[in-house]
């Protein structure tokens, strides 16, 4: 089987591990970015099979002038989409403005609220998303 | 006639009193027009940072409740190989855990600060608080937090060991340790130290308590107060944390003004950020009775 990768977008440790560990243990190879600059950074340099994106994140110094923080998320979709097709995207955040989610959805990125959703949930949609069906184990993959 | 020509003349000034008086009517109206467009503007840029305070307060509350459910997903369904992962993961949780205490006290002390600048409801009985063994306590608490980023914190014992404990709300002045502690994390550089250190100053009877560490710089020397301003956040530290509501320090003011303390911030020569809190000892019968031999009991060292 092919190993996918996964890069995790969000600059809240505790819930990248989270994520980490579950995508880990799935056999996914796993990389983080805290900022909207070091994901693209990672982006130029590997080649990602999906990525996941918070929107209120820091957008790093060299992207400081396009993105205000609290929107960071919803430029980076934008960006990604753009430069690179391929790359499946799912947005997970805790943002409740529907303005935001729309622009969002508006890009066909599925939105998930933190919080709200188990990471079991989250591995079927990647799982789904990455090799076409919902997941089952990590045994028969 | 002449009645006649009054009769008008009469009616004419009327009339011209009228105009002058509905003119004066439409100034009042449109300058009313002008005062309620305004205030319309005004309620709807409160309701708009209502709306990006709420969001924050939801992001910064929520985010750690969901790493540890996270987290704990991860151990009931057995997907932590290693015991050494498992104990970090436990650690991270109780990180989390601590993280989520401190912004929920934070913000029940918020709402109460909005209602009452004296937090009188908040208050507890004074009591000795020895702040060597706070700091001690809290650094501990904070460790885990500071792990993540290799961040070490210590507490100096000597010579704060020595000094008397200071008459204080515990709960309260806990609060604002914990909220320079924690913002001493948040923005420190990775792999760097977090030194807390202080001492006994017999002339004023006071005892101040330095945090020191080195991340992002403060703002300017004109702009240093306003990190005691509600909502204040500089704009490192909003590119770091953008979900902060800049309500740390305020809390941290407000609670030190109560106990007629003080707190500043500031740089030091090797270019740390420093936090300083200055607390009266307030050496009241009998207490200070208790805390004499204790003093005595130091200085005998």
């Amino acid at each position: 089987m092919n190993q996918k990768t996964v890069l995790i977008i969000d600059d809240e440790r505790g819930y990248v591990e989270g994520l980490q560990d579950a995508l880990d243990y799935e056999g996914f190879k796993v990389l983080s970015a805290t900022t909207a600059e070091e994901a693209l950074r990672i982006l130029k340099s590997e080649r990602v099979d999906l990525a996941t994106v918070d929107i209120m994140m820091p957008p790093g110094r060299s992207l400081e002038s396009q993105a205000r923080s609290y929107l960071t998320g919803v430029v980076l979709c934008r960006t990604i989409k753009k430069l690179y097709p391929r790359t499946h995207i799912i947005c997970i955040s805790v943002v409740t403005d529907r303005d935001i989610i729309n622009a969002i959805q508006r890009q066909n990125i599925q939105f998930f609220r933190k919080g709200e959703v188990p990471l079991r949930t989250i591995l079927d949609v990647i799982t789904t998303k990455l090799y076409g069906r919902p997941f089952a184990s990590s045994d028969d993959d | 006639m002449s009645v006649n020509n009054h009769g008008e003349s009469s009616s004419n000034s009327d009339s011209l009193d009228i105009q002058a008086k509905l003119d004066k009517l439409i100034q009042e109206n449109n300058s009313l027009k002008e005062t309620n467009e305004s205030l319309q503007g005004q309620v709807e840029q409160i309701r708009k940072e209502q709306i990006v305070y709420l969001q924050n307060v939801s992001h910064q509350l929520v985010a750690p409740l969901n790493a540890m459910k996270w987290h704990i997903e991860n151990l009931t369904a057995g997907r932590l190989r290693s015991i050494e992962r498992i104990q970090k993961v436990l650690r991270s949780i109780y990180s989390q855990a601590t993280i989520a205490v401190h912004l929920a006290k934070n913000f029940a002390l918020m709402s109460n600060l909005e209602a009452d600048q004296t937090l009188a409801a908040q208050r507890e009985p004074l009591e000795p608080v020895e702040l060597q063994r706070l700091m001690v306590n809290l650094a501990d608490d904070f460790q885990p937090l500071g792990w993540d980023k290799n961040v070490h914190i210590s507490v100096i014992d000597h010579p704060l060991e020595e000094a008397p404990p200071v008459l204080a709300i515990k709960n309260l002045i806990s609060q604002v340790f914990s909220n320079i502690i924690e913002n001493a994390v948040k923005y420190s550089k990775t792999m760097t130290e977090i030194t807390i250190y202080g001492h006994y100053n017999p002339d004023n009877d006071t005892v101040c308590v330095c945090i020191s560490n080195t991340g992002i710089p403060l703002p300017s020397n004109e702009e240093i107060e306003r990190i005691f301003s509600r909502g204040y956040r500089s704009k490192d530290a909003q590119n770091i944390y953008p979900a902060g509501t800049g309500f740390g320090m305020y809390i941290a003011e407000k609670i030190i003004d109560i106990h007629e303390g003080s707190i500043t911030a500031y740089t030091d020569k090797e270019g740390h950020s420093v936090f300083q809190v200055t607390l009266s000892v307030k050496r009241l019968k009998g207490k200070a009775v208790q805390r004499e031999s204790k003093d005595s009991a130091h200085h005998r060292r």
